[in-house]
């Protein structure tokens, strides 16, 4: 991102944004792809987090909750908080770990809040500080594997003693290293699972952790006493067990870990300060210190602070921010104006309404979070939990009750603990972060990231596809269509030093065309207007005329040309259009604009159906209306007020370059100045669902298999030493088969 | 073979040295990005 888009939280990043520009380094900017660590949490702890007060007396919170492993952690959280005497609402979003949080101040204070949630094992912090990654998951994987490898060779040199017996006490030698070396694995590198397992049981819901727990503590207890009484053991199997889990378990912390630090760096848009005018002296102030009745001065280039009434002087406001429409509109005395727009010319004074959550955009983006904060859905994995904790129960005390009545309990107990062991669901458990993983990956890499896995696999149930115009299927911004090479010399001449998008549209065109800048003198901008100034000794001035027409005037008035300016549809437009049709889609195209400019824009795009003439409100109504009618929809759009519709649909596909906010309440951002990531996304969506539906079926068929072999008494530790590395790596093996699956259907397309 | 009796406990420290090495190289923040580093060399 470069800085230049972005605003400042203060003079200090202001000027350290220039050191580091100064030095060369902007592309720090371009390239880093978190943002750089906070320092620790202020000292004065929870007072320092922002609380609202509320009309009825109760006040108001976010946090940020980490260590949430699954959906049913927000279950526990929500549950446990509401049930806390004095807390009104608790509401814990598990795609951004973000918690709202209402209480009534008088019975309890957000630090015993906090503090609860602390005791229920996850870790809470204010919003906006960075997340940790966690340290500890690395540690736990990092001496998982090295006792895991240690073990692994004792009892390969076990296992090659059943063919050239060793003695005795080499065999005990082994047998207790290998117990001593699995010992912190099995007590420390588990917790995690067992914490989950105890949380899950605690509020009697059964997901996954519980099966993988209880198989971690049957292969250690059975290691213990098997090691005490010489027999063999399925150390070997633990550690190998617990690495694998825990790999998979990081894989998908790191994942959401990014989606949720792109969603908090685009938060903040609305400048922090203003420059308020009183008594004559202008003094700049913090936005907070701003209130309805002051007066703000803004110059061209700046952003608004607040929304209110232009009291004195014109410009022209680019209200990309809230419509989206990168076309600048001119505004004058009593016009309104809001928070988030850019002034781009001229100079107003802007007598203040409203400021922060009191405004259009304030309100905007407060239901955007609203939307944004839904939870998300359990895997299938997890849904398979319960049934298959209670199957591998049954099976095992069949198994025992049969083998201790048909060959003695002596006979019976090693063969009950096969089960169990071969039982564990470590492939199951694998399954579905890993092919998530892989499938999030494959998207990112074309352009297209999504939040989470859910949202990913959501896009494959999609038949119905609806574009917004402006920023999505056009460049959303202006470039000339048609001009005369003098009149876009002069033209150029005049604009060459304003940021106005017209006048760099124009400038970038006549460098395009090679037409040398002439040297302009005189060059006076009329705000709302236009610019005028003389060039080769001639006066001219440059007159905006509606849209999308800018006309060159000589001086005394008389048209000398004219230059069309058009925003155009993008390149890849077409092709994806056509790329999303051969899947099966169906394309809309969804406008405020004109009818005929619609279709027009569609017809270049490849678009057959446009709905033009929408409100933004109505383009939500319409997105719910057909999702009403049963049709699974993603809309992709890129202004603000594209926003319920992307929060109504089943999957919303943001535009990076378009409004902050929208990226919030979206499922999946369009990193790239393109549309093709979106057909990318739907492959790599199909690739996913594929190899989740695969990589389950293949896990589930290595348990029923190797149980049935466990039950009928053909596993011993050797066996499932290789048996299990095998189920797991088959699931392994498939999620990496995602990518390939999609180049191959890449292939296909083109 | 008596020489296990010796040389697997000196195996497994030397193992647990490295693992040790590991838990401070963690603990003083080497691994908590992963992604930046490999870019930022490239840039050089």
């Amino acid at each position: 991102m470069e800085a230049a888009a972005d605003a400042y939280c203060c003079a200090g990043c202001e000027l350290a944004s220039e050191i580091i520009r100064g030095a060369g380094l902007e592309r720090y900017y371009a390239e880093r792809t978190a943002y750089a660590p906070r320092p620790e949490p202020l000292a004065g702890g929870w007072s320092a987090v922002p609380v609202a007060g509320l009309d009825d007396g109760s006040c108001e919170a976010r946090l940020m909750v980490d260590g949430l492993r699954c959906a049913s952690c927000v279950w526990v959280v929500e549950n446990i908080l509401e049930a806390t005497p004095g807390v009104t609402l608790a509401h814990v979003s598990y795609a951004t770990g973000r918690a709202t949080l209402r209480w009534d101040p008088a019975s309890v204070t957000l630090g015993d809040i906090a503090g609860r949630i602390s005791a229920l094992g996850y870790s809470p912090r204010a919003l906006g500080e960075e997340s940790r990654p966690d340290r500890g998951l690395m540690l736990r994987l990092g001496v998982a594997a090295f006792a895991a490898m240690n073990v692994m060779l004792l009892h390969a040199s076990i296992y090659t003693g059943w063919l050239d017996p060793m003695e005795h006490r080499f065999l005990q030698l082994f047998r207790w290293t290998a117990l001593v070396l699995s010992t912190p694995v099995a007590i420390w590198c588990a917790s995690p699972f067992f914490a989950g397992a105890i949380a899950g049981l605690k509020n009697r819901v059964l997901h996954m952790d519980v099966p993988i727990a209880l198989g971690v503590a049957i292969l250690y207890g059975h290691g213990l006493v098997a090691t005490l009484l010489n027999h063999e053991t399925y150390l070997d199997s633990l550690g190998m067990l617990v690495a694998l889990l825990l790999a998979g378990r990081m894989l998908e912390a790191r994942g959401r870990r990014r989606a949720a630090e792109a969603a908090v760096s685009l938060a903040a848009s609305v400048p922090h300060a203003a420059r308020r005018v009183s008594a004559g002296a202008v003094e700049t102030v913090p936005v907070t210190e701003l209130g309805a009745g002051d007066t703000i001065d803004v110059g061209p280039g700046e952003e608004l602070a607040a929304d209110g009434i232009v009291v004195r002087g014109r410009g022209a406001l680019q209200r990309a921010l809230l419509t989206g429409e990168a076309e600048p509109v001119s505004v004058e005395s009593g016009d309104r104006v809001e928070a988030g727009t850019v002034l781009m010319d001229g100079a107003i004074l802007v007598r203040v309404l409203a400021v922060g959550g009191e405004t259009v955009l304030g309100r905007m983006a407060a239901q955007l979070q609203e939307a944004a904060d839904r939870g998300s859905e359990p895997t299938a994995a997890d849904r398979i939990a319960p049934v298959f904790t209670a199957a591998t129960l049954v099976v095992a005390a069949l198994t025992f009750t049969g083998w201790a009545l048909h060959a003695g309990i002596a006979h019976a107990l090693p063969i009950t603990v096969a089960v169990l062991v071969v039982a564990c669901p470590c492939a199951l458990a694998l399954s579905h972060p890993l092919a998530a993983a892989a499938g999030l990956g494959a998207s990112a890499r074309r352009g297209l990231l999504f939040r989470s896995s859910d949202a990913l696999l959501g896009l494959d149930d999609v038949d119905l596809v609806a574009l917004d115009k402006t920023g999505t299927v056009t460049e959303g911004a202006m470039a000339v269509a048609s001009a005369e090479d003098c009149t876009l010399r002069i033209a150029a001449g005049l604009e060459r030093h304003s940021i106005h998008p017209i006048a760099r549209a124009i400038v970038a065109e006549a460098a395009r065309r090679g037409i040398p800048l002439p040297a302009a003198g005189h060059i006076r901008e009329v705000p709302g207007i236009g610019v005028e100034g003389t060039v080769d000794g001639l006066g001219w001035r440059l007159r905006t005329g509606g849209a999308g027409v800018v006309r060159l005037e000589n001086a005394s008035g008389d048209g000398a040309g004219e230059i069309r300016l058009s925003d155009g549809v993008r390149r890849d437009a077409r092709g994806t259009v056509e790329a999303l049709r051969s899947r099966g889609l169906e394309v809309v195209l969804l406008t405020g604009d004109h009818p005929d400019a619609a279709r027009t824009m569609a017809d270049a795009a490849g678009i057959t159906q446009c709905v033009a003439r929408v409100t933004p409100d109505e383009k939500a109504v319409w997105v719910r209306a057909r999702r009403d009618e049963g049709r699974r929809i993603l809309f992709a759009g890129d202004g603000l007020n594209d926003g319920p519709a992307l929060a109504v649909a089943d999957v919303g596909v943001a535009m990076a370059t378009g409004a902050a906010s929208t990226v919030l309440v979206a499922d999946g951002v369009i990193s790239s100045r393109a549309l093709a990531p979106l057909a990318a996304g739907f492959r790599a969506a199909h690739a996913c669902r594929i190899v989740i539906r695969r990589n389950l079926h293949r896990s589930l068929a290595y348990n029923v298999l190797a149980v049935g072999a466990a039950a009928a008494g053909f596993v011993n530790p050797l066996v499932a030493a290789v048996l299990m590395p095998l189920s797991s790596g088959l699931v392994i093996w498939g999620a990496s088969r995602v990518e390939a699956m999609v180049r191959r259907e890449e292939a296909r397309a083109a | 073979m008596n020489a296990i009796v010796i040389l697997l406990p000196i195996a497994i420290l030397l193992g647990a040295v490295f693992a040790v090495l590991f838990v401070v190289a963690v603990s003083r923040g080497q691994f908590d990005d992963l992604d930046d580093p490999p870019r930022r060399m490239l840039q050089d």
